[in-house]
């Protein structure tokens, strides 16, 4: 075999765009993004520091050094590279089995000590806590203006989640007096009871969700980020979606109404990156530290320091998406506990 | 109020560079806000909301850079929308396929390009680096290996090769060294002089070569070796090579080993080593009292004490072995023309009045583990937590913390704290707000590589932490590891700490004294220094 073999990459790579023409689009500092000609998979290259993400493949960044319009061409398990100059040519091979990145049939029972208080107790990063309504907001301008909105939606979205099946796409405004952080008093949690067991602060976002809205519409292509912290988020719940679906901890037919609403996304609402991410979601594949933290928050929710661990090796990876993933997984989580959380 | 959107299209940058560049347009005076967005529709609507009402708002495409600016006049807003030009430039041209001309794509290709360079500094990903490294040996190039996550076999292969081949490996995880007075990694700009250095260790490296300097002396050549080097399995392989390398050098008249934590068995080779190369050598095992030395080489029991003995060697005034096998606090200042480097330490101590928990809070991973030996000999004891610190709703545990920030679960997917201080002044805020916190201990790393400006982020995060704390006082000892030729600045930053109040000591090792002593809440401070010294 010539060329530089590589071992981290997506496994879904061994079975779909083996063959795959296209160029590079985008460089950055750690990763580049491959674009197929017509339609196809997006492809990512990356720095090897960096965590996997779907159809990603980790490289040595300073052997390869992509550079934006060179051609690639995929043949099998052999990715050629080249500018079209003396000496720019570059193979690179796939080996082994790659990196699984995907939710599958859980069977795995989520472990003991899932609870509310268990999650709220969870040290988080700032920003993550602001869109979970747990303090932190910033003072003013449209930084707050959208966090405030991610929070109610977000809430929203898990309560809906945990309540029902379908998710409608378009959701109306149907609100008819404030509610959430914007309101003066929350309407109690439809599931958990938790409004009627206490009042919630002013302008805390509801992190159990209420009775309104609940649509994704509201979260798509909003905020901060090259991949908008709304999509980040939508991706955090999906996560944790996949993982508590079945067990009677979440209906799988919410699992599915979820991903639908996904599936609905128009191509123009959000960035090309955040549409391939939400799409790789639809089949349950997510980045390596947020399949990796939803894992350990199922399997170990007790193991407060692992879980915070996770969540910070989560918040660190990318510029802001790692804490709003984060903010979705956990809200998602919180949900579902409080589910378990009401006598039957 | 001025408010103004800047639309960039088809302009896409990563969401670090975006944060970044959100993050100087709102440092930037007279600018109220500044929000870096992706034009998609909700934004759009955001922006709409928020009372931002240029038409061409609507003509932007998820795909475009949408930046939306609050200042106070319109010259802020002129200026502001100059930096933003200025920013996107420059991040264009660091990553566009633009150059002029093609960087070398292989390694071949660039030796090929400079036959001249007769070493390769790697620091591609742990996964690729031993390949790049093997390439370079079988070219006849000493590496430096900046890299880490190289497995250990690779890296035992490599030295053997190495030496074998009369090449020297630097590294893997090879944060400094100082070559014919070229840095490497993070180095400071150092005097050259007659002093060579060895080490395991990167930070130690950094502080004894900023001690050396500070005490008039100067670096011949300073040789990282890699943190595992010392390990059984590896066996010392490039410490022994480095020391021989230094013996050789005309240009060095003593040399100077640390490392952290070697094995007993490898350490005892490398004395051997160290006795046969024909010049004196101060040997600094981190966070270890000192061995008893023989021959022509001498234990030191601190990193000061090392570089004291070292200058005071290379200008002939006392041989290393010629001071007694005792501390060198226990000397009297000028005895041997030894002054003792921890003199007055108790004194400055006595100056502030700190109690409670002491949490030290360092960028530099030895410097980290020294102070904490440093108080477990000052009869403290001392957590070194293995997981982030859990600050809420206060500082985790009871007892004083030494925190190296360095540590793998803080920096994942993020630059060293001595490149980025956001982790390290986060837990600045958090440890120094809780009540029950009294001290905290500091390190600042200056040189080529670290954080161009640090005291500001530091001295900001100190001030809030103790806005957070009311009248309760909180005690913050820092030292600064830099030379006047650093380009920070040195006395700036000093200038700046201080200004925060912060007490500057001129060391690491005497910061984390003074900061023991000053633990020792309760109790009359000793009039010697803790840590075994006193």
């Amino acid at each position: 075999m010539t060329g530089i073999v590589v071992h981290r990459f997506d496994r879904y790579l061994l079975g779909h765009a083996r063959r795959w023409r296209g160029c590079i689009g985008q460089v950055h500092r750690h990763s580049a993004v491959l674009r197929p000609e017509g339609e196809g998979l997006l492809l990512v290259l990356l720095h090897p520091d960096r965590e996997l993400v779907p159809c990603g493949i980790g490289v040595p960044w300073g052997l390869i050094r992509p550079r934006a319009g060179e051609r690639v061409i995929r043949d099998g398990r052999q990715f050629q590279l080249e500018t079209g100059g003396p000496g720019r040519r570059r193979m690179l091979n796939l080996a082994g089995e790659g990196v699984s990145l995907s939710f599958k049939e859980q069977s795995v029972r989520t472990g003991p000590g899932l609870s509310v208080e268990g999650l709220r107790a969870l040290s988080l990063p700032v920003r993550t806590r602001a869109l979970l309504g747990l303090g932190g907001l910033p003072a003013g301008g449209l930084e707050r203006r959208w966090m405030r909105k991610a929070g109610r939606a977000l809430g929203n979205l898990v309560a809906r989640l945990c309540r029902t099946g379908r998710v409608p796409r378009t959701e109306r405004k149907r609100r008819s007096g404030p509610s959430g952080p914007e309101g003066p008093t929350s309407r109690p949690h439809a599931a958990t009871g938790e409004g009627r067991r206490r009042a919630r602060p002013r302008h805390a976002v509801d992190l159990y969700g209420n009775a309104g809205g609940g649509g994704i519409e509201d979260l798509v292509g909003l905020g901060t980020g090259s991949t908008p912290a709304g999509d980040d988020i939508l991706l955090g719940v999906a996560a944790a979606a996949w993982r508590f679906a079945g067990e009677d901890r979440l209906r799988r037919e919410a699992l599915e109404g979820y991903l639908d609403a996904l599936g609905g996304i128009p191509a123009g609402a959000t960035t090309e990156t955040s549409l391939e991410m939400l799409r790789h979601a639809r089949r349950g594949a997510f980045p390596e530290p947020l399949l990796r933290f939803v894992a350990t928050l199922a399997e170990h929710p007790g193991d407060a320091r692992r879980v915070e661990r996770e969540a910070a090796l989560l918040a660190r990876s990318g510029g802001q998406s790692g804490c709003d993933m984060l903010a979705g997984a956990m809200a998602m989580a919180c949900a579902v506990a409080a589910r378990l959380e009401v006598p039957a | 109020m001025i408010e103004r959107v800047v639309i960039h299209a088809g302009s896409y940058h990563d969401s670090a560079r975006l944060m970044r560049l959100a993050r100087e347009l709102n440092d930037l005076e007279d600018v109220d806000e500044a929000v870096v967005l992706m034009g998609t529709g909700m934004n759009r609507k955001l922006l709409a909301e928020a009372g931002f009402s240029d038409p061409v708002i609507e003509s932007a495409s998820p795909m475009d850079l949408v930046v939306a600016l609050r200042a106070g006049t319109e010259q802020a807003a002129d200026a502001a929308e100059a930096q933003l030009e200025r920013l996107l430039r420059a991040a264009t041209r660091g990553i566009s396929a633009g150059d002029d001309r093609a960087p070398a794509a292989s390694l071949e290709q660039a030796v090929e390009e400079h036959p001249e360079a007769n070493l390769v500094s790697v620091a591609v990903p742990g996964a690729y680096a031993a390949y790049v490294a093997r390439r370079a040996l079988e070219l006849g190039k000493h590496v430096f290996l900046f890299s880490d996550n190289v497995p250990v076999e690779d890296e035992i292969a490599l030295k053997q090769s190495a030496d074998e081949r009369g090449l020297v490996v630097m590294g893997p995880d090879c944060g400094t060294s100082i070559l014919g007075g070229v840095g490497l990694g993070f180095a400071n700009r150092v005097r050259r002089g007659a002093i060579g250095l060895v080490g395991a260790s990167g930070t130690g490296i950094q502080e004894i070569s900023c001690l050396v300097h500070a005490m008039g002396g100067g670096v011949s050549h300073a040789i990282g070796t890699g943190s595992r080097d010392l390990a059984a399995r590896v066996g010392g392989i490039m410490t022994a090579r480095g020391i021989r390398q230094l013996a050789d050098d005309p240009d060095t008249a003593v040399i100077v080993l640390v490392a952290k934590h070697p094995d007993q068995d490898v350490a005892a080779r490398t004395e051997q080593v160290a006795a046969g190369c024909g010049k004196p050598v101060v040997i600094r095992y981190l966070g270890e009292p000192p061995a008893a030395g023989t021959g022509s080489v001498h234990y030191a029991a601190s990193l000061d004490e090392a570089a004291r003995r070292a200058v005071d060697a290379a200008a002939g005034n006392a041989a290393p072995w010629q001071m007694p096998p005792a501390t060198v606090t226990q000397a009297k200042a000028g005895e041997a023309g030894h002054p003792d480097p921890f003199s007055g330490v108790a004194d400055d101590a006595r100056s502030l009045a700190g109690t409670g928990r002491l949490v030290g809070l360092f960028g530099g991973g030895s410097l980290a583990a020294e102070a904490a030996q440093v108080l477990r000999q000052a009869g403290h004891e001392v957590d070194t937590p293995d997981h982030p610190l859990r600050t809420e709703p206060g500082v985790e545990g009871e007892g004083h913390l030494v925190i190296d920030t360095g540590d793998d679960f803080y920096t994942v997917g993020k630059p060293h704290p001595m490149v980025d201080q956001a982790v390290r002044c986060g837990l600045i805020r958090k440890a120094g707000r809780d009540p029950a916190v009294g001290i905290l201990l500091l390190d600042v790393v200056l040189g080529d590589g670290a954080h161009p400006d640090p005291a500001p982020e530091l001295a900001a995060a100190v001030d809030a932490a103790r806005a957070e704390r009311g009248d309760k006082p909180l005690v913050v000892i820092a030292s600064v590891c830099g030379t006047d030729r650093d380009p920070q600045d040195l006395e700036r930053q000093k200038r700046l700490l201080s200004a925060a109040g912060i007490h500057v000591q001129p060391s690491s090792g005497r910061a984390a004294r003074v900061a023991a002593l000053c633990a020792t809440a309760g109790t009359t401070a000793p009039s010697g220094a803790p840590g075994g010294m006193a």
